[in-house]
């Protein structure tokens, strides 16, 4: 249940932000202006795909203090998959190879990065049992 | 490189996205190291209400949420000119300079697994600019 609050749906409502975020200012290029300031704050699926990721920040920020970074981290992966296969799907976007292997290639990082925290938190938990124990 | 995101670019390319798209990257670093300089030194543990005055008062937040106003804008100019599974997956970059830079700046470490990391990461951002 945890799991679902802290990290499935902060992954949900950030990839359903970016989604509304895309159709609503992919139809037309925004130009450097006050216009698009003025469109940015005011149109309902650009505020919505906000509200979105900003929850979806809060709720990540909540979990970082309840799971483990190296617990978490691994979990964006999700992130990049359903963007990535989501805009060829959804969007209609030409996602050729090189897209899906830079895919691959953040995902297999995010793993690794991960695997640092764990070793991190074994060797403070080792440091520590080594204190405490004569 | 600036020639490779070119090609990339949507038929209505307009050269000063890659401009944007940069500053939305480094924006978005100096974002997130104003957070941790908002909250460095400071425990939530022991004090929680002190704490948050003492980041409410600092410039370093104020800055970071200017920052991330700004950066919102950009990024939507970004979105509006980029594929979302093209400017989506590069922004993962930011991953790597802020680790690098936590190490410049903040002393963090850096260990063989965050090094391989970062390289895979900085990799997936070649793939995707070049390829």
């Amino acid at each position: 249940m945890r799991i679902f609050l802290y990290i499935i749906m902060p992954i949900i409502t950030t990839v359903c932000g970016e989604f509304l975020l895309k159709i609503a200012v992919g139809s037309t290029p925004l130009s450097f202006g006050w216009d698009t300031l003025v469109l940015l704050y005011t149109s309902p699926l650009i505020l919505a795909g906000v509200a979105l990721i900003l929850l979806s920040a809060t709720l990540w920020v909540m979990g970082m203090s309840r799971f483990q970074l190296s617990f978490m981290y691994p979990f964006l992966s999700i992130n990049y998959v359903i963007i990535v296969v989501g805009s060829e799907w959804l969007l209609g976007e030409d996602v050729r190879l090189n897209r899906y292997i830079a895919m691959g290639l953040i995902i297999v990082g995010l793993v690794i990065i991960s695997k640092s925290n764990n070793r991190q938190i074994q060797e403070t938990a080792k440091e520590i049992s080594n204190d405490t124990t004569p | 490189m600036i020639i490779s995101l070119d090609l990339l670019a949507d038929s209505n390319f307009n050269k000063h996205v890659v401009y944007i798209l940069v500053t939305a990257l480094l924006l978005r670093i100096l974002m997130d190291l104003c957070f941790k300089l908002s909250v460095q030194g400071v425990s939530f543990e022991s004090q929680p209400l002190k704490s948050a005055m003492i980041i409410l008062k600092s410039p370093a937040l104020w800055a970071a949420i200017v920052m991330a106003t700004v950066n919102f804008w950009l990024w939507a100019m970004v979105l509006s000119y980029y594929d979302l599974s093209f400017a989506y997956p590069l922004f993962s970059i930011c991953f790597a300079l802020i680790m690098i830079s936590g190490r410049i700046f903040f002393n963090e470490s850096l260990d063989a697994y965050k090094l391989v990391g970062i390289g895979c990461i900085l990799a997936s951002s070649a793939v995707l600019v070049l390829g």
